[in-house]
């Protein structure tokens, strides 16, 4: 029975040890996905400096010093 | 020891699935199922804005034989015409400055005639004593909030000031004899766990507040989730949750570095538009839209979710015209809707 019990105990450290790996990859999708819009951004930024141009709610930016401004607006990739 | 064995199993899949908690079920959702839904039909007047010269506006509320406007777009941000479009008050022309402002999501008219704006562009509340139209004295009443931390959101009810904003130390702050106190917290979000307090505050920057008539509570819904939060102010000095219902999480990506901090997914779902309120409920407009569908037409709510105030939802109105803001007449018990595709039209619906 006790080696049952440890067949168990070894299973279940291997889902999650699976388990957070899946995470922690996804996540670091997630992160590339998030490089890539801000570079699509910072690509459409040149002739535009307004990123809240869809309606709704409150749009934070940061200016040039690192002072936050908010606008009215939604703010998307 | 098969026993014990069984409950280990249980306990790990129990555990495994923890992160799922916050999501409710969509037959159980009241964002999305069409439980308790009635439709909305029951048609009074309609009011056409553009045939008298009302167009675009953010909110409009009627009020015996005037329409107060709300523009944000507009050379002046709150104006005050007759029934039949005579313009006969126009405040706050956009600036910064004295007598002047900038940003205005929402407004508000309680019951003793008290209008109520905040403009976080000029970082001050503006009040309008509607009972005193028409005489010398009317204007604007400045009420400037403190300037150290950014307030978004700032709503007024007797002395009781609530507002929510960029607040590492709380959810909402609460001013008393000039001083603010700080209460609750964000709402919790695995997949935002990680984030500090600053960039919390930024995701959860766009609310609608509204407090009960009588004062002792108040609701405040999220622009970018599904997010609903129910407060008393039991005792008037602090803040206590009846209720915080996340009807679904905002998604969006969350970066200090960056030029905006917060950006909302297009799939995102906007979440409450409007919000109203009586003594007895809370109609909260609700959009349910993405950007990457509606784009400009994302603002547009397509139902009206009735919740009571301890946060049980009542009913749901289905909308057959998109609504962008509404307004609740206590007079005539009835709620008029503003829409502005294609034309600008406010259109009543009498309540059973």
């Amino acid at each position: 029975m006790r080696k049952i019990v440890l067949i168990i105990c070894f299973i279940s450290i291997t889902l999650v040890l699976t388990l957070l790996n899946v995470n922690l990859r996804k996540n670091s999708t997630n992160i590339d996905i998030k490089i890539q819009n801000i570079e699509a951004f910072g690509n459409n930024e040149a002739g535009d400096n307004d990123p809240c141009k869809a309606p709704g709610g409150v749009c934070m930016t940061y200016d040039e010093e690192g002072d936050p401004i908010f606008h009215i607006g939604l703010s998307i990739p | 020891m098969k026993k014990t064995a069984l409950i280990f199993i249980v306990l790990f899949l129990a555990f495994g699935c923890s992160d799922e908690k916050h999501e409710v079920p969509k037959q159980d959702n009241p964002l999305f199922s069409t439980s308790r839904a009635i439709s909305l039909n029951q048609l009074g007047e309609t009011i056409n804005l553009d045939n008298i010269g009302i167009y675009n506006p953010t909110k409009v509320i009627k009020k015996d034989s005037l329409l107060i406007v709300l523009d944000q777009n507009g050379l002046n941000k709150i104006s005050i015409y007759r029934e039949d479009g005579k313009l006969l008050g126009s405040y706050l022309p956009t600036g910064m400055g004295a007598d002047r402002g900038l940003y205005i999501l929402t407004m508000n008219l309680d019951e003793k005639g008290i209008l109520s704006a905040y403009d976080f562009g000029n970082d001050r509340l503006v009040e309008f004593d509607l009972n005193q139209f028409g005489q010398s004295g009317f204007g604007p009443q400045f009420i400037d909030m403190p300037k150290d931390k950014k307030h978004l959101c700032v709503v007024k009810s007797g002395s009781t000031i609530i507002s929510t904003g960029m607040f590492n130390e709380g959810r909402y702050a609460l001013m008393n004899n000039n001083s603010e106190e700080y209460f609750l917290s964000y709402p919790e979000i695995p997949s935002y766990r990680t984030i500090n307090d600053t960039l919390r505050s930024a995701l959860f920057a766009s609310n609608i507040i509204k407090i009960k008539p009588d004062g002792t509570k108040f609701v405040c819904a999220n622009m970018q989730s599904g997010i609903i939060d129910f407060c008393s102010l039991i005792p008037c000095t602090n803040i206590t949750r009846i209720a915080e219902l996340n009807l679904y999480s905002p998604k969006a990506t969350v970066k200090k570095m960056r030029r905006t901090p917060v950006a909302y997914s297009t799939d995102n779902l906007f979440g409450f538009c409007d919000i109203e309120v009586t003594d007895e409920y809370i109609y909260a407009l609700y959009s349910g839209r993405s950007y990457r569908k509606y784009k400009d037409q994302i603002i547009y709510g397509e139902r009206i979710i009735v919740f009571d105030w301890e946060g049980n939802h009542i009913h749901t109105y289905l909308l057959r015209n998109p609504f962008t803001s509404i307004s609740f007449n206590k007079k005539e018990n009835a709620i008029y809707g503003l829409t502005n595709n294609p034309n600008s039209v406010l259109i009543k619906y009498t309540l059973d």
